[in-house]
């Protein structure tokens, strides 16, 4: 193991919280900003990823944020986690960078093949599955913003609703909403592939109609 | 208008904290309950899950990449940005006398050619030999004034009229002609 490794793993494996990370930099400890670096590298690089579908834009994001972070640590004051303040940083950095125009990028396909390869499955299988894949990431960019992040923090990066709530600074119950509107609007879009087995949204199903009961009963002999 | 009945509304409600794993187990199964009985829930509650899987399985590839990136970057960048670009008359009172005491200054030595304010006492200035000048070497190396024609041409008449004694000849060594008999008073032009 490399003098280089051995350093990133001492700081991957630094067991103080983000509060005294925070206060250990502040004090000019330039290796307790590295250990939160190597903490949240990958997931602010995956968030930029799903965002802007741009490997080396999510880089610049990466780097964009924690440059912020450095900058703001003598105000930097997290309860728990700095979780929330990166990718909220991230996340405002990644809708403000606009996708460049004629660049065709597919980062996600790209690694979907090194991963389903390694499961040794048929080709058949292989391009049914990337093509779903496809079809439903298409879905998730027809969605808006505020839509569209909470599918991406929830569904890629994993948080729930209440780091979610702190990510796009709002209550739970809008997140909540937030994701119950994406769902659905996801099922309309994808109803119209058949290969997902998605029944068209019916709002007025025979079951989903209202049934008053009866007020009065019915005399007896009179018709029902 | 959307018309089914409230306990639709609720089940719908409660497939969101389903699909993230923040339903407690009694409402699920109260969920599943009415999911049985409900024909439209229960395709909702079908196609909700199909959709949830989907996009699991879509972004598993990209919650298994990562990259490279070093601190060092970061360092890097957060080095490099630049300061503040406040111009120097904002910069504050301190910023204003110091920028005016620095241009001061820096007139005093391209006029002064020196900087030495030292006053010295009387008795301790001494003078100082007289600095080489290429203009004054210009006029010592000039041959005197009494060569200029309008000399020449005073001390001829002087001699024709015999106020001054005649040339003596030429000169004997080969050097050039020396008046051996010559009135200084007439002959030294201005200095």
């Amino acid at each position: 193991m490399t003098e280089h490794a051995a350093r990133r793993q001492a700081h991957q494996e630094d067991r103080r919280t983000d509060r005294e990370l925070v206060y250990a930099a502040r004090d000019g400890d330039m290796l307790a900003f590295d250990a939160l670096f190597y903490r949240y590298r990958d997931g602010i690089f995956r968030l930029g990823l799903a965002i802007t579908k741009d490997p080396s834009a999510a880089e610049e994001i990466a780097v964009d944020t924690f440059t912020r972070a450095h900058r703001a640590l003598a105000r930097l004051e997290p309860e728990g986690s700095l979780r929330p303040w990166l990718y909220r940083v991230a996340v405002n950095l990644s809708y403000n960078r606009r996708p460049r125009k004629g660049v065709i990028i597919s980062p996600l396909e790209d690694s979907a093949n090194d991963t389903f390869q390694s499961e040794e499955r048929s080709p058949s299988v292989l391009a049914e599955q990337a093509e779903m894949r496809r079809i439903v990431l298409a879905a998730v960019d027809t969605l808006g913003p505020k839509h569209r992040i909470v599918v991406v923090l929830h569904y890629m990066n994993g948080l729930n609703l209440a780091e979610i709530a702190q990510v796009v600074d709002c209550p739970i119950g809008t997140v909540k909403s937030r994701l119950h509107y994406a769902l659905r609007r996801l099922r309309t879009h994808l109803s119209a592939h058949p290969e997902f087995g998605i029944e068209p949204m019916s709002f007025l199903a025979p079951s989903a109609k209202r049934t008053v009961a009866p007020v009065v009963e019915p005399l007896p002999g009179e018709p029902q | 208008m959307r018309l089914f009945p409230v306990a639709c509304r609720a089940a719908e409600q409660k497939m969101t904290d389903l699909f993230t794993g923040e339903l407690h187990p009694r409402e699920r199964l109260e969920l599943e309950a009415h999911a049985d009985g409900c024909a439209r829930c229960n395709a909702a509650l079908r196609d909700l899950t199909t959709i949830s899987f989907a996009l699991d399985r879509a972004y598993a590839p990209l919650r298994a990449r990562g990259t490279l990136l070093s601190p060092a970057r970061v360092r890097l960048a957060a080095r490099v940005e630049p300061q503040s670009t406040v111009p120097w008359w904002r910069a504050g009172f301190v910023g204003r006398l110091s920028e005016a005491t620095m241009a001061l200054g820096f007139a005093a030595l391209v006029l002064g050619g020196s900087l030495d304010l030292a006053v010295k006492p009387v008795h301790e200035v001494v003078p100082t030999a007289v600095a080489p000048s290429i203009i004054r070497d210009y006029f010592r190396v000039q041959p005197p004034a009494d060569d200029a024609p309008s000399v020449r041409w005073v001390r001829f008449q002087l001699r024709a009229i015999g106020a001054i004694a005649p040339v003596a000849g030429f000169s004997v060594n080969g050097g050039p002609e020396v008046d051996l008999i010559e009135d200084d008073s007439l002959t030294a032009g201005p200095r």
